[in-house]
């Protein structure tokens, strides 16, 4: 196991765990501490009599412990893994593994195998096509409907969204959730996040509503349209595309560096977001995985590390979305891109790639030798032509990055979304900083 | 501008008003009239197109300003496994490891990273104790970032001395008063004198006050002045000053009496042997003069006669080297002297009071020694290593005020039988001090402690103190060892 503390620390759901953790990780809590290949595990003495068993899955990552915490992964299992990482010498290294270690772990792999063998069942493709016709049809009927409603909102004009924020799109939402357009449900959600409070919401909104209505107009219009768009405009309406067909299409096989790991919850979702940039291709790719309640997440990669994979992208067009077919660890490196040092030439991607594509959400970039600015209590990107654009991290995360950088120039990695500009890494040879 | 025809339309709505067709978009736009739909599409196509366009065409904007370059750091800078640590400390707002983590860093000489100075100076905004530490602990860096953000600015200003004092705000005038009465007493007295009758009775007491250090017969003058100050307490602090000034015209009255009152005699013992006594004269009573500078005439404690009780009081202001100097006494010889006398118990206390005001080494040490006399406050008086050996007479009646002088700035390892002894009371009262207070003690507590600290934790009993007691024991296990993963 070649995890550092920091990382470890990152695997806790909230900082309460991560302080919580770090409290058992003394060799006075532990009665019994091992490790082999395939896992960690121990016992760990709390305040009752018994002490709770913990146990790390090692090759897939996954934690179990005796104990009745709700929290995933729980105390004692960072305890644990924390206590492994600062002194390893403690651990009494056996190839045998107690029953209940044993038993945990073929569960484990017992329902990774009849995974694969469901996945494997083979489909009645004629009930598929009846499903997705029908499916087809509701879509339609909840783009119609729409469609009326977005042009009801316009026509009445939208100074009075503010006042009704909560039922407006309440009703509509729901709605294309019934019509299994869950695509265009997400889409509506996102006028939710608009600060009514802050001038400019009036254009996020009409900007939104339009967008989404060009949606449905692309929609209805797909047989005009390239293959790569449509597409991009089902996976927009809500059609998602199966995991495993994902799989079949061609790789891209690259060092791949992890640029930045953000994560959010939304009604008990977690959407986690991992950037990885290619070395070779000089390409982005975008690891989207939702974690519904005290789910974890099934990998081991951390912001900052690089991995020799192969990754297979999302049918779409100028795809990002991917998912990560086979990956090996690499040792640490320092993050040495080569990338533009004009931010206009940021401007130029933004332009080409909306050109391309008007509903692209997302639009990473890399930059080298850059500053990061404070002037008149606001905060800057700039080159050394002294061009740049405001940047929109929150100030404590700004007032980070300028300690980080010390007025020196650094290398950074940022996304553009919604007509703004958030950092997420900056680094100054192998000096990094992870904003987010 | 393009968007602002789109956002007047979006806000009444296409019933009231419908976008002026864009220069810019004169293609777009005439293809868009030319649809045959309903105006709501038409608006709707129109907007997206219009806003797509705008936000496509956006260039870099000019930010033409530079900031300069931190300074190099000249110090060393804490290791990552600090840096994590510190990090955490932070997060969790855990004050007793932070704490540690800053002695460590003052003591070896270093800076903390870049990456937590943002968390270390918004810390020292909200905690005054920890906040000069924080921001030593920040180097150049933090000078530099300081000097950029308006709320902590504050911690690195040193510009005009002058303009602090007169337009700084209180902890600022706190903080140059202090640092100038340290190096120039007599400069600190021009400046109150300038400032003394503008000021309100609150601020008056508070930079009264500050003149305990370096207080000197210079001050003499000064406190006069004010020794009629309307405000009951200001006017109390001057004279309470006053009185423990050696040489003041009140100190003198004070030891002027006490000349007179106090004799050493000889006593013949047993018919042979000549023994020196101390003898206190009852019959000669105090100037009336006394009583105004807040000596109590009459005692209120039963058994105590009003002379004993006056003799004591004037005792407390009286520096023992100068005492013993006037009678011709060592200092041992004086306190033995006092301690034969036969209303000694009554007399011990002011002599205690007195050896703490004058910080008496000597006096302090012998009083410690004697059980009926023993104040904790003389500890205050003593080095932190000579003191170690009278902790341990506190243990039981005085844990809590103990662990004020135990748990000192140095972290210096207590003495394994100390820690025994300290461990064995909290054991059996575990609830005395909280957890925070645990915390700070493990950090002194010697690593041989552990196996104790080990059966502590262990202990199958399911008594509720116990168990309390069994957390905490462990808690401090995990101190000692995080400590020592540090070391």
């Amino acid at each position: 196991m070649h995890y550092t503390r920091d990382q470890v620390l990152k695997l806790a759901p909230d900082d309460a765990s991560a302080k919580a953790g770090q409290q058992l990780a003394t060799n006075a809590k532990w009665v019994t501490k091992n490790i082999n290949s395939r896992a960690l595990w121990g016992d760990c003495q709390g305040s009752g009599k018994t002490p709770y068993k913990t146990i790390i899955d090692l090759e897939n990552i996954a934690f179990k412990c005796s104990c009745p915490s709700r929290k995933f992964p729980c105390k004692h299992g960072l305890g644990l893994m924390l206590f492994y990482t600062q002194d390893p010498s403690a651990f009494n290294t056996t190839a045998e593994l107690p029953a209940h270690v044993a038993e945990w772990l073929d569960k484990r792999a017992e329902k990774e195998i009849s995974k694969v063998q469901k996945e494997d069942k083979p489909v009645d493709e004629l009930a598929k096509q009846k499903r997705s016709a029908a499916r087809e049809k509701k879509v339609e009927a909840g783009i119609a409907e729409l469609r009326a409603w977005i042009k009801d909102v316009v026509r009445g004009g939208i100074m009075n969204v503010p006042q009704q924020i909560y039922q407006f799109n309440q009703h509509i939402t729901a709605r294309m959730v019934d019509a299994q357009a869950g695509g265009l449900a997400t889409q509506l959600r996102q006028i939710n996040k608009i600060n009514f409070y802050q001038d400019g919401w009036q254009r996020l909104l009409i900007k939104r509503l339009s967008l989404i209505y060009l949606l449905t107009e692309a929609y209805n219009n797909v047989e005009k349209l390239p293959i790569a768009m449509v597409k991009e405009l089902q996976t927009l309406i809500g059609w998602t595309t199966a995991k495993e067909d994902v799989l079949l299409g061609s790789e891209v096989n690259d060092i791949w560096i992890i640029l930045s790991i953000t994560t959010n919850e939304e009604a008990n979702i977690t959407t986690e977001r991992i950037w990885l940039y290619g070395k070779e291709s000089k390409s982005f790719a975008l690891v989207l995985s939702f974690y519904a309640g005290n789910q974890l997440p099934q990998h081991l990669l951390f912001s900052g590390i690089q991995i020799d994979a192969a990754i297979v992208y999302f049918p779409g067009l100028l795809p990002l979305r991917a998912l990560i077919k086979t990956q090996q660890a690499l040792p640490q490196q320092a993050m040495d891109l080569k990338a533009s040092i004009a931010i206009s030439d940021v401007y130029e991607l933004i332009t080409q790639q909306l050109s391309q594509n008007p509903f692209l959400a997302q639009i990473p970039f890399i930059l080298n030798e850059v500053n990061i600015i404070f002037k008149d209590s606001k905060w800057f990107l700039s080159d050394q032509q002294q061009e740049g654009f405001e940047i929109a991290n929150p100030d404590a995360e700004a007032w980070d990055m300028l300690a980080f950088t010390k007025g020196k120039s650094c290398a950074c990695f940022g996304i553009y979304e919604d007509e703004q500009f958030h950092l997420h890494t900056l680094w100054i040879k192998d000096q990094i900083f992870f904003v987010k | 501008m393009i968007a602002n025809e789109i956002l007047k339309t979006a806000l009444l709505g296409t019933d009231k008003h419908m976008p002026q067709a864009s220069s810019l978009l004169q293609e777009t736009g005439t293809k868009l009239n030319a649809l045959q739909t309903d105006k709501e599409d038409r608006f709707l196509k129109t907007a997206i197109t219009s806003l797509l366009f705008e936000e496509a065409g956006k260039t870099a904007i000019s930010v033409n300003h530079s900031m300069p370059e931190c300074e190099e750091e000249t110090l060393p800078i804490i290791s990552e496994g600090l840096a994590t640590l510190m990090d955490l400390a932070f997060k969790g707002n855990d004050e007793v490891l932070l704490g540690y983590y800053l002695y460590l860093i003052h003591k070896n000489k270093q800076v903390i990273t870049a990456k937590l100075i943002p968390s270390a100076l918004n810390k020292a905004l909200e905690n005054k104790k920890l906040a000069t530490t924080l921001v030593n602990a920040c180097g150049k860096t933090g000078e530099w970032l300081g000097a950029l953000n308006d709320n902590w600015r504050k911690f690195f200003e040193k510009s005009q001395e002058d303009d602090l004092w007169e337009t700084g705000n209180l902890e600022q005038r706190k903080a140059h008063l202090v640092e100038v009465r340290q190096n120039d007493a007599a400069k600190a007295i021009e400046l109150l004198t300038a400032i003394f009758p503008s000021e309100n009775a609150a601020n008056r007491l508070m930079f009264l006050e500050q003149l305990q250090i370096n207080l000197s017969l210079a001050d003499e003058p000064f406190l006069l002045s004010i020794s009629k100050d309307k405000s009951q307490k200001v006017k109390e602090t001057a004279i309470n000053m006053l009185r423990t000034i050696q040489g003041t015209s009140i100190n003198r009255l004070y030891l002027d009496h006490l000349l007179r009152v106090l004799s050493i005699k000889e006593e013949r013992h047993l018919l042979i042997a000549k023994k020196k006594v101390l003898d206190i004269n009852k019959d000669i009573l105090p100037d009336e003069e006394i009583f105004n500078t807040g000596i109590e005439k009459v005692s209120s404690v039963k058994g105590v006669d009003d002379y004993i009780h006056i003799t004591g009081q004037l005792l407390s202001y009286i520096d023992p080297i100068v005492l013993a100097k006037q009678l011709g006494l060592s200092l041992e010889e004086l306190l033995q002297m006092f301690f034969q006398h036969k209303r000694s118990n009554q007399l011990i206390p002011f002599l205690a009071k007195s050896a703490v005001l004058f910080k008496n080494e000597t006096w302090a040490a012998i009083l410690l020694q004697h059980h009926e006399y023993r104040d904790l406050n003389l500890l205050a008086v003593l080095p932190a290593q000579d003191r170690l050996n009278f902790y341990q007479h506190f243990i039981e009646n005085q844990m809590q005020n103990l662990l004020n002088y135990v748990l000192e700035d140095e972290y210096h390892i207590l003495p394994i039988k100390l820690a025994e002894q300290l461990l064995a009371y909290l054991a059996k009262n575990p609830y005395q001090i909280t957890l925070p207070t645990y915390q700070r003690f493990a950090l002194q507590l010697p690593n041989e402690i552990l196996d104790k600290l080990q059966r502590y934790s262990g202990n199958p009993s399911e008594d509720y103190q116990v168990r309390y007691f069994k957390t905490k024991a462990s808690e401090m296990v995990r101190m000692i060892e995080l400590r020592n993963n540090i070391s």
